[in-house]
């Protein structure tokens, strides 16, 4: 029997649980799998400072001030121990902390707000497995104008839409996969697509590139341009660069993109790796040239 | 008093000169050192399309895992003291976390000797590894 478009798209809107084939590294515990996508243990682990998995404290300094990530143990003092799951399921659909704190969106819930019930569920589960360990929080260090959370309220109104991922019922199974992650779990545009002053994604720039990303990084443009972007990969490169940090020129992923790969999008099955393929390869292509420009080399001979 | 002006002259000109001709030597290094990550790039990308069949141009695998092996000899000893520059790529950990850089470092190497000794898809492999262990915390 061949599967209808509506019954397929049912099976992607299902979220991370509906993993198709394992890939070399797959894993088998859901959780984990939405964990490892999702990106938690490369914020929430202070890895410069070997510190404990998940206790928080890493620093990510941005172009609005400096954020130090929070301890996400289950323990009770400093982590999220004495949280409730409709708490943790608001912070990352709402970006609303259990005392009614709005966060920043250093915190990517606006993606995070795209994910299924079934995968915030699955996340849960899994956090719950993690060793709790006392490490208090450190607070952010950011411009007094910023300090105060209530003005979080109008950025969200003009920048947040909050809601889980609607499938686009006129695209193929596999590009609303795509879409899924990309724009969920994954979190891709959160740092691939240029902010603006305030801090909100720029119009017709996603997945375009910045050279203001997360800890001073340059981060490339990933749409199908051909001159600045990734036209020239052919799907297959993309899966392969995603699952392994492989790029087609021969080059591998470095920095945050490396560990993105190693603790998190390389356990992905291979069929997720090409859903995100093909959705990438999909989205609108933007000259934006994102990346250092190299020094002209002096030439002597003309 | 003119002949000591002259000399503190001369002295002055002579460290300038100095402190230019290093800059430049410097710049040269960055260039090279780029020149030598872009050629391991390229012999990756050509090596990984024989090994993965998407040419047949096998007879080059042999001489391009054994160019690797030898571009990847002692690779850190080209980031010494003072080569930092802001159109490198290299982060300030080469430095300040050296004993870190040079085990990653000679790791790749590892790896690229035993990638020319035996070259198939798992040298490939472990090497393409070694080099994204090292880039991940070394390199912007």
């Amino acid at each position: 029997m061949v599967p209808t478009r509506a019954w397929m798209l049912a099976g992607c809107l299902s979220g991370l649980l509906a993993a198709g084939p394992a890939g070399a590294n797959a894993i088998t515990d859901k959780g984990e799998l939405v964990y490892r996508v999702a990106g938690c243990e490369n914020c929430h682990t202070d890895r410069e400072n070997n510190g404990v998995r998940l206790a928080g404290g890493r620093k990510l300094a941005t172009p609005l001030g400096t954020f130090y990530t929070p301890n996400i143990t289950p323990d009770p003092m400093s982590g999220i121990g004495r949280w409730t799951e409709a708490e943790f399921r608001r912070a990352l659909r709402e970006g609303v902390g259990p005392d009614g704190r709005e966060y920043y969106p250093s915190f990517p819930y606006t993606s995070y707000t795209r994910m299924s019930d079934a995968d915030i569920h699955a996340l849960w589960d899994y956090l719950r497995t993690v060793p709790a360990v006392y490490k208090a929080n450190k607070p952010h260090e950011l411009p007094w104008y910023l300090s105060f959370r209530p003005l979080l309220i109008v950025w969200k109104w003009l920048f947040f839409t909050p809601g889980a991922f609607r499938a686009e019922a006129n695209m193929s199974a596999q590009w609303n996969r795509g879409a899924y992650l990309v724009n969920g779990a994954a979190h891709c545009s959160e740092c691939h697509t240029p902010r603006n002053k305030l801090g909100g994604f720029k119009k017709g720039a996603f997945l375009a590139g910045t050279l203001e990303g997360p800890e001073g990084t340059i981060v490339p443009n990933i749409t199908p341009d051909k001159q600045y972007g990734i036209g020239t990969w052919c799907k297959a490169d993309i899966a392969q660069y995603l699952g392994t940090g492989n790029r087609p020129d021969g080059d591998c992923a470095g920095s945050l993109m490396a560990e993105l790969i190693d603790n998190g999008l390389k356990y992905l099955p291979q069929t997720d790796l090409q859903a995100i393929a093909e959705y990438v390869s999909n989205v609108p292509a933007s000259a934006n040239p994102a990346r250092k420009p190299r020094k002209k080399q002096k030439r002597d001979d003309f | 008093m003119n002949r000591i002006l002259s000399i503190l002259f001369l002295a002055i000109a002579g460290c300038a000169t100095l402190s230019a001709q290093a800059a430049v030597d410097n710049d040269d290094l960055v260039k090279y050192r780029r020149n030598l990550m872009d050629a391991n790039g390229g012999l990756m990308a050509a090596s990984s399309a024989i090994l993965q069949n998407k040419v047949s141009d096998k007879a080059r695998l042999a001489p391009f895992a054994q160019a690797l092996g030898n571009l990847n000899r002692n690779i850190a000893a080209q980031f010494p003291k003072g080569s930092a520059s802001p159109d490198s790529d290299a982060l300030p950990v080469v430095w300040s976390k050296r004993a870190d850089f040079e085990r990653l470092a000679s790791n790749a190497e590892a790896k690229a000797a035993t990638f020319a000794k035996a070259p198939s898809m798992k040298s490939y492999d472990d090497l393409s590894e070694a080099c994204k262990s090292c880039h991940k915390d070394f390199r912007k």
